[in-house]
């Protein structure tokens, strides 16, 4: 089936990262100690290839991957030990399906002997571990396999069935859809042509399917477990039928859908007497002779009432499928491709290049002569604008807002609120912040430990709240943004705050040595100790302990960090900073001790050099009186280089900053114009230095820090009220 | 008229081939790798059909299955399982959990929409 191919190729690409995780997995695992979690990646590894290639028509993988899977599963549901020898066993079998894999990409031949020697080896070493026979292993996967190019067939669906009918005594009537619209019609339509081999099995197997039309087959085969419409029915499955069939029929007879609801033949009687509308088990009941059938007109009530939608195109046989097959080619390619996230890293990584060069061109360009000046500076301008679009373009590629995280957090919160009789509202901010698509799937466990403890722990029950003279009604915020180099998401509440004693007891309690100085963030830091807990009980919704040390295990493999901000009865923040992958942003570039910063324009109110009258001084420190309010000053080459504070700041040029919970007075040299710089991590090069998010490699090929105003706000020495951990609005 | 179908699988062929197939098929199809990521896309979305692989991280179909049929706007929308194992004991689990029906992997696609067919309406 050439449709097929695309797929395929995924599943190769898919089937090539499975096998190398479970030969990774194999080789690091330990037998004296197995790991479930190890044992489940490598099952599912198994599982996966197992499943696609059958879907797939790889055949010859899929009878190996089988056999392993049966002993994996075995394995991590501990009634089977893997032993060394096993394991190496397994390794081999990991090789024999590289083969097989290559074989197939390759369209090579493929080697069956060895397969058949993989497959008998390890069915060995199960029986050898198990101490049991293997009947079960291979009976379900036809062991004839042959190279062969058509589409797998051996397929099987059905509505469930059970042998035990009490399970189905649960069920009401009204576990039956509502949503068949056009029950009559559309049954009338014979658009499934693919009961031939099932009718037969049905006639065989079920006596009471004797003298029913063919329409009735067809639903007798929805009744029973099997459409059966695959070519090849394994001899087991037959067996299993008539009891199904025993099954399903008693299911009809207790009058009780069973949720599947498959439509009646309009020349049958619908057996239902009831007005609903949901037309199904019609000749399910025909055929299970013992019911009664409904009055006729019941049928044409039904049609009446349901008769409201057209009808969904029906799929046929044949020549419709040949279209829908080619439709699915196309619309396969339209939608996506996958593609290596290492080839987008490196796109991304020259588009942070070019940007670079870029602004080499357009230093160059300063010097040019008159003549082409003004030429040269549009095609600059012009290159600058592409640069911009290719970023956004690839960082499109790997981005995704980070709301598809944060939407899952309402229901949690009002849910968690509930069952603990608090009143809590969640605020949402900033949920179009994107953030890379790895950064999503790994962040949200971490986000929902911390918002539960937040729900939980931090803030009080709405009595509580009102003896302290808050609202009754707790406030959540979870926010997020691009701050520099980072995003940040941030929880917080105004709930009760962190107990700091109780942490010291606790952390005393549990050995955990004491950081030293005993600052708060100190203390707020034993938090993330393993085993840390100061619920007073343990709720279900948290308090065992088991997760903050997770939450910032978590996040540092991102490469992030946490920080927590904490006042008693004002409430808690947790703070987490993830690296972006690659961010380009407009900067300031500004002058200081003989050196250039960075400072991101969003964080700029406006610069100005001040005359002497603005200034005052407070304890030794100068303010700034601008714009109606006082500003603190930070002398940034004071602070970042340790140079002498600036004597007459009248000389100098104050750039007014305004950072997330606070704002200041930059004190510069000077001004340099504006940039897109491109943002380098520092971290990674070298470590984390207070007021500096990143560096930058300027045109001419120097390197300048990127300023992160937030942490700048460090340095300033004059506390305004504003720069209290966290306000709460 | 167009239903909005949503097929779970964790393996990403698996996935787009069944996607591929019902768009063919006229479905709206929209996709998620694992029972977790689905029920989060269902808090927000009402499908008309859900087709979810047994096996994956996270959360398995079963667990989803129940999930939904928690749901109120989920109580009565077709829900299949796909399993490599077509067990008694993997269906009586799959109707406990609520599932409509069970299919088979591997499975033929022409098959796959003869299946939607009978139940989505």
């Amino acid at each position: 089936m050439d449709d097929m191919n695309q797929f395929t190729e995924i599943f190769f690409e898919e089937a090539q990262e499975h096998i190398d995780a479970m030969e990774t997995l194999l080789l690091a695992f330990d037998i004296e100690e197995p790991d479930i979690e190890e044992l489940n990646s490598i099952f599912r590894a198994a599982h996966s290839i197992k499943g696609g290639s059958g879907t797939f028509g790889l055949h010859a993988m899929t009878g190996v991957t089988h056999v392993m899977e049966n002993i994996l599963d075995s394995a991590r549901n501990e009634t089977l030990k893997l032993d060394d020898l096993l394991i190496t066993v397994l390794l081999e079998t990991v090789d024999v399906l590289k083969n097989i894999l290559d074989a197939y990409r390759f369209s090579s031949d493929i080697d069956y002997p060895e397969i058949e020697t993989a497959k008998a080896k390890l069915e060995q070493e199960l029986e050898r571990v198990s101490g049991s026979s293997s009947d079960n292993v291979s009976n379900t996967i036809p062991s004839n396999i042959a190279p062969s190019n058509t589409a797998p067939s051996n397929t099987d669906s059905g509505a469930l069935d059970s042998s035990d009918s009490s399970i189905n005594k649960e069920l009401e009537d009204d576990d039956a859809f509502g949503f068949f619209d056009q029950t009559l019609e559309d049954s009338e339509d014979p658009g499934f042509g693919l009961f031939e081999p099932l009718l037969a099995q049905s006639k065989d197997n079920s006596e009471e399917h004797q003298g029913v039309d063919s329409h009735n087959s067809e639903d007798a085969e929805f009744e029973d477990v099997c459409y059966g419409f695959f070519n090849e029915i394994t001899e087991e499955e037959a067996k299993k039928k008539p009891s199904s069939h025993d099954d399903s029929a008693t299911d009809i007879e207790n009058g009780e859908s069973k949720g599947y609801g498959f439509f009646e033949k309009v020349d049958e009687q619908p057996l239902s007497s009831d007005q609903e509308a949901y037309g199904f088990f019609d000749n399910l009941n025909d055929s299970s002779a013992n019911h009664d059938v409904s009055a006729p007109n019941s049928s044409n009530s039904q049609q009446a009432s349901t008769a409201s939608t057209p009808p969904s195109a029906p799929v046929s046989k044949g020549v419709k499928n040949q279209e829908n097959v080619k439709q699915s080619k196309n619309t396969g390619e339209a939608t996506s491709i996958r593609v290596e996230t290492t080839k987008v890293d490196k796109l991304v990584n020259l588009v942070g290049e070019l940007v670079i060069t870029q602004s080499m061109l357009k230093l160059i360009g300063n010097d040019v002569q008159d003549s082409l000046l003004e030429k040269m500076q549009i095609a600059i301008a012009e290159l600058e604008r592409n640069t911009r679009e290719i970023q956004e373009a690839v960082m499109s590629v790997r981005m995704l807002p980070i709301s598809t995280v944060f939407n899952r957090f309402p229901r949690l919160v009002r849910d968690l609120s509930k069952k603990l009789d608090k009143q809590i509202e969640l605020v949402v901010e900033g949920g179009a912040t994107e953030i890379d698509k790895n950064l999503i799937e790994k962040i949200s466990d971490p986000l929902t430990h911390l918002i539960r403890n937040s729900v939980d722990h931090g803030i009080e029950l709405p009595h509580e709240r009102e003896e302290k003279g808050k609202p009754a009604k707790g406030l959540v915020t979870l926010s997020a943004s691009q701050r520099g180099g980072e995003i940040v998401i941030e929880i917080r509440d105004d709930g009760g705050g962190l107990n700091k004693e109780k942490i010291l007891q606790k952390a005393v309690e549990n050995n955990v040595s004491l950081p030293d100085p005993l600052t708060d963030s100190a203390v707020w830091g034993l938090i993330f100790a393993p085993g840390f807990s100061t619920a007073s009980e343990v709720t279900d919704v948290s308090g065992r302990g088991v997760g903050m040390d997770v939450v910032r295990k978590n996040i540092e493999s991102l490469g992030g960090r946490v920080d927590i901000f904490s006042e008693d009865n004002v409430g808690t923040k947790f703070q987490i900073s993830l690296p972006l992958t690659l961010a380009i942003l407009d900067g300031m570039c500004i002058r200081s001790a003989e050196q250039v910063f960075v400072l991101p324009l969003t964080n700029i109110v406006e610069s100005l050099q001040p005359e002497s009258s603005q200034i005052r001084i407070m304890k030794n420190k100068p303010l700034l009186w601008v714009r109606e309010e006082y500003w603190p000053l930070v002398d940034l080459g004071h602070v970042l280089a340790d140079e002498e504070p600036a004597k007459d700041l009248t000389e100098h040029i104050v750039v007014l900053v305004e950072a997330a919970n606070n704002r200041f007075g930059l004190v510069v040299e000077g001004l340099l114009g504006q940039q897109q710089v491109v943002i380098k991590s520092l971290e990674r090069h070298y470590k984390r230095v207070q007021g500096v998010a990143g560096a930058t490699i300027m045109g001419d090929g120097s390197v300048a820090l990127i300023l992160d105003a937030d942490s700048l706000t460090g340095f300033v020495s004059q506390p305004t009220p504003e720069e209290r951990a966290y306000v709460i609005n | 008229m167009n239903k909005n179908l949503l097929v779970v699988d964790d393996s990403p062929s698996v996935r787009q081939m069944v996607e591929a197939t019902l768009k063919g098929g006229g479905y709206q199809v929209k996709t998620a790798k694992d029972g977790r990521e689905a029920l989060d896309i269902c808090r927000t979305t009402k499908f008309d059909f859900v087709l979810t692989d047994q096996n994956m991280p996270n959360m398995d179909g079963l667990t989803l299955i129940k999930s939904l049929r928690a749901m109120s706007a989920y109580a009565r929308v077709p829900l299949i399982v796909l399993t490599t194992e077509a067990s008694d004991a993997m269906k009586a689990k799959g109707k406990a959990a609520g599932a409509t029906g069970w299919m088979v992997k591997p499975f033929d696609p022409k098959k796959l929409l003869e299946v939607v067919a009978k139940v989505v309406r």
